[in-house]
């Protein structure tokens, strides 16, 4: 008979030591015997009931039978019985828990790694300036923050099932790329444009998936090493040090970058690619949840680029606004798996749920704090920067970038104990505020004097950032977010 | 006859012993219709079996897929709160599993309404199973082995979550449900015999409460977490012996397990597996080199380490010995077969002379490669490896666990599990002395002719089904009985540790003989 299903996955899952896996290590025949005995006598000593130690004296050669012949027990329930009253009882240490990293300095390279990207486009994105309309990158973000969520979410699903998660890939890859094409043209002929912004487009989106298969995969540093032509060429372009590179060159080192990490992507391909991925019922529900959430994240943060350029002057930054947020993103990081590590600690160390739900809210506060002096450190650096280049950047932009930083911080916390729906909500809030705002200043009462329409997205982010700081108080206490 | 076979993490998705009964059966029966229930873990699973033309429906019931999560509303918290306080009231040692059937039936109606899951993932359910832990051991150490933290609670909730999952089915309306092994297989047979009176046979292979107890072994989760989880699995496995209309276990000696798990011994009615002599035919040549073989799946209740270490001490003695492993390894079982592999290195029998082979088809062609078959299992009800091992002629060294001594009888020889010295000494006699290797695999093939006749152990269950059939139905709904109490009154015993006096406690040497639960 096999060991049933149940007892399968649930060995799977809590990592707990399988049956028979926690064994004697490979040793002489004389030690297996030593070894053997002292495991019966730890079955013995912290049995549950007089059956456990039945069950073990068995697989010690102490059937039915040689109980009666040998101690002249009836059966050898008998003897169990008999063991489990006389022996002292003494529980088995449990089994090491698994340790949860806490942040640490790594996470603020991976943070470098996940902000190299914008270095690279922004440098790709000046190069092409000429060819790209107010729409592509916006459009790049949106579609390129759908598809990396909804195959990022697929892949460690698959992953934790043991299932190989790069089956998703070459679908999303054909999905976004297919579907940014289409947007793009569809965005040339409604609102003009060239076809190298739809180019342009398609690889941001495809770069963004295909990095998205790699994080899975756990392989970040292979997406530093691949961004680095790309990133460099980006660098010289915009600072001219040490030399003026040229606009093709630039593009190119950029394409290489895009296309090396693609290539990277589709080396998990598994056999047999064509088949559509295995999805449990609950993991396409889940998977449009997280491409939805994408698309907010897309449009929140393409709205830096859109909002301002159209009034801006020589001397606005309006882009800067959205720096202190991508510089902070590896202590996010940091500070989301110091919170995550803290939690599964006071798990294991409280009695009480309220013990927990003290213990977690605490970290929260801890673990938010930190964040936000990082965050406004860095929007401070950002307007010194501004400063010594002559340049403003938006007031109102700037503390919708800080708002939306937070807001990102407090999201992470919330998908990370599996409630993607409350951050989808709060982000559908946000823009809802964006809606309305919209609507009452262009269609209901176009005299009437609002608020501009970036004070309309500070007002919108914090709205989001609030919504989502209430949710994540309530979801980090939740005992089972964090087993 | 329409009939609900329900196994669980075996047929249709899985090979081994249990699959090719399962199989066996319904080819065997083919007069009656067969709807299949599949208790398996994530779903995904596909079908690794043809099913023959009896065969109807094909349920899985996968208990661990990712079900949308869903958060429980206070109204339905509100709802559960004495439910869950009763179900956890029945797992206290004080309780003698008192109002344990009857939440389960409780829980049943949460998940059918897809409830369940909800529910039992809730802060309350938490607190409320923190606050009765110390009432579900019956040895009692120091405080701190008394208290659950948070992590137990929440992994103690995911596993009888996902255990309780078969219950979201609608009890089978069949007009037999059988069972493949006892365990969360018997949750919709149960409900099927409440709501409907349907009747129940419960087959046994392996002991499941036995191979529960090796599978989560001292040390393997928090005391007290242990304890909680193998009580849920006791009395659920106990409630099942208690309403099965007939427990068939494989072997005889299953059936001591049963009747000390409180099955009345009238209703255990033993029937053996059996092999088809004709797909095992009599091996006609042995290997040039002495050859031992090794079928099954390479899993540790097979004890493939005593098998390896065994096999070192028989390579002392004759250099030229081989050993071949015929099987696959199951999911999740890959570190227990590099654990293997490793110590196959370690002993020195990686140069060939130990090779891991993987599945073989057809399976005659293993028993054909060695003279001598070895099984090392530490578990065991009536294996199909010995049977078919005997009916190729082939004589077999097993350990004397479950029912193999009655299907080896004194076809072979048996020696003691954990023991790599006894296996090595019978096998080095055996693959020494011709003589007394052909005597044995005659005698094998006799007594498997004799005694282990598929058509034979498919005749009775038959005439079980008929005797069922003609049992008159009686629908049990247990509710009907609780005793409604006060809030304040209910469950007396059921309370914190720290609120309890000493009295409550249940000291080491209390225990009620099992059997009398209920």
């Amino acid at each position: 008979m096999s060991v049933e299903a149940g007892m399968v996955r649930t060995t799977a899952r809590v990592s707990s030591p399988a049956p028979g896996r926690s064994g004697p290590s490979p040793a002489a025949p004389d030690e297996s015997t030593g070894s053997g005995t002292t495991l019966l006598a730890n079955v013995v000593s912290a049995a549950v009931d007089p059956l456990e130690i039945a069950a073990s004296l068995e697989t010690f050669g102490l059937s039915n039978a040689a109980v009666q012949k040998r101690f002249s027990y009836d059966d050898v329930f008998g003897l169990a019985q008999e063991l489990y009253t006389m022996a002292q009882f003494q529980p088995a240490p449990a089994a090491k828990r698994r340790k949860v990293r806490p942040g640490g300095p790594l996470d603020l390279g991976r943070g470098i790694i996940f902000a190299a990207p914008t270095l690279m486009f922004t440098g790709a994105a000046l190069a092409l300036r000429s060819s790209l309309s107010w729409w592509t990158v916006p459009l790049a973000l949106i579609c390129g923050w759908a598809f990396s969520q909804a195959v990022s979410y697929i892949g460690f699903s698959r992953d934790s099932w043991g299932e190989p998660p790069g089956a998703a890939v070459v679908w999303a890859l054909l999905a976004a790329l297919i579907s940014t094409a289409a947007f793009g043209l569809a965005g040339d002929s409604l609102l003009g444009g060239r076809f190298s912004g739809v180019l342009f487009a398609a690889a941001s989106c495809g770069f963004m998936t295909a990095a998205a298969e790699l994080v899975v995969h756990g392989e970040e540093r292979m997406i530093g090493a691949l961004l680095l032509p790309g990133a460099i060429g980006s660098l010289v372009f915009v600072t001219r040090v040490p030399f003026a590179l040229p606009v093709v060159a630039t593009v190119a080192l950029s394409a290489v970058s895009v296309v090396a990490t693609v290539l990277a992507a589709l080396r998990h391909l598994p056999a047999r690619w064509w088949r559509r991925p295995v999805l449990s019922p609950a993991d396409l529900p889940t998977a449009v949840r997280y491409f939805a959430t994408g698309l907010c994240c897309g449009f929140l943060v393409g709205l830096f680029i859109v909002l301002e350029p159209a009034k801006a002057g020589p001397h606005s930054w309006p882009a800067a606004a959205a720096y202190p947020m991508i510089l902070s993103l590896g202590a996010m990081e940091w500070q989301l798996r110091s919170l995550r590590a803290g939690a599964a600690d006071a798990s294991f160390r409280a009695n009480s749920v309220r013990q927990f739900t003290r213990e977690v809210r605490k970290r929260l506060a801890r673990s938010t704090f930190s964040y936000l002096v990082v965050l406004t450190v860095m929007t401070a650096a950002v307007q010194v920067l501004a400063h010594f280049r002559g340049v403003v950047v938006p007031a109102p932009l700037l503390a919708a970038g800080t708002c939306l930083a937070l807001a990102f911080f407090f999201a992470l916390v919330v998908s990370s104990c599996g409630r993607m729906e409350l951050v989808l909500r709060a982000w559908l809030t946000g823009l809802a505020t964006l809606g309305v705002w919209a609507l009452l200043a262009r269609v209901v009462h176009p005299s009437w004097r609002l608020p501009s329409a970036n004070f309309a997205f500070f007002i919108a982010a914090s709205v989001s950032a609030a919504v989502l700081a209430l949710v994540a108080r309530r979801a980090v206490i939740n005992p089972f977010a964090h087993a | 006859m329409n009939i609900t076979l329900i196994t669980e993490g075996t047929y249709p998705q899985h090979m081994g012993g249990v699959s090719v009964w399962c199989d066996q059966m319904l080819t065997h029966i083919p007069d009656h219709s067969f709807d299949i229930l599949a208790i398996s873990g994530s779903g995904d699973e596909k079908n690794v079996w043809k099913m023959p033309p009896n065969v109807g429906r094909v349920t899985t019931v996968p208990l661990w897929a990712s079900v949308p999560a869903r958060r429980a509303s206070r109204e339905l918290r509100n709802r559960f709160m004495p439910v869950q306080e009763r179900f956890f009231a029945s797992l206290a040692v004080a309780n003698n599993g008192a109002g344990f059937v009857e939440s389960l039936q409780e829980l049943a109606e949460f998940a059918r309404a897809g409830e369940l899951t909800a529910a039992m993932s809730s802060e309350d359910a938490v607190s409320t199973l923190m606050a009765g832990a110390p009432n579900c051991q019956e040895r009692l150490g120091s405080e701190e082995h008394e208290l659950l933290s948070v992590a137990d609670a929440v992994d103690i909730l995911v596993r009888l979550e996902h255990s309780l999952r078969p219950l979201a089915v609608a009890p089978p309306e069949t007009d037999l449900c059988h069972t493949t092994a006892n365990g969360l297989g018997t949750l919709p047979a149960l409900t099927a015999k409440w709501a409907n009176g349907t009747p129940f046979l419960l087959t046994e292979h392996g002991v499941y409460l036995r191979e529960l107890y090796l599978a989560h072994p001292p040390g393997s989760m928090s005391q007290l977490a242990r304890s909680i989880v193998l009580r849920f699995f006791k009395l659920l496995i106990e409630t099942a012996y208690r309403y099965a209309d007939i427990v068939a276990p494989v072997c005889r000696y299953n059936g001591l397990w049963e009747v000390a798990n409180g099955t009345e011994p009238s209703r255990i009615r033993p029937v053996h597996n059996g092999v088809d002599p004709k797909a095992f035919p009599v091996a006609t040549a042995e290997p040039a080199l002495p050859t031992l073989v090794f079928v099954g799946r390479i899993d540790p209740l097979k004890d493939i380490e005593t098998l390896l270490r065994a096999f070192a001490e028989v390579r002392a003695e004759l250099p030229d010995a081989r050993l071949r492993l015929f099987g696959p390894t199951p999911e999740g079982g890959e570190a227990y077969f590099d654990h293997c592999v490793q110590l196959s290195t370690d002993l020195g029998l990686a140069d060939g002379a130990a090779t891991f082979e993987g599945k073989i088809s057809p399976p005659a062609q293993a028993y054909h490669a060695g003279q001598v078959v070895v099984l090392t299992s530490i578990s065991e009800g009536l294996p199909y490896v010995v049977l078919e091992a005997m009916a190729s002629g082939r004589p077999v060294v097993a350990t004397d666990v479950g029912g193999v001594a009655e299907a080896v009888g004194d076809a072979g020889l048996l020696v003691p599990p954990k023991d790599p010295s006894a296996v090595a000494a019978a096998c080095v006699t055996l693959l020494s002395n011709k003589r007394k290797r052909k005597a044995l695999g005659r005698a094998a093939r006799s007594r498997v002719v004799q005694h282990f006749d598929v058509k034979r152990c498919f005749d009775t269950y038959l005439g079980l089904y008929e005797e069922l059939a003609k049992n008159d139905r009686e629908t049990i709904d247990l509710r009907e009985h609780v005793e409604v109490v006060a809030p304040e009154e209910r469950v007396p015993s059921y309370r914190p540790a720290a609120l309890q006096g000493s009295s409550l406690k249940v000291r080491p040497g209390r225990f009620v003989k099992p059997g009398v639960l209920g």
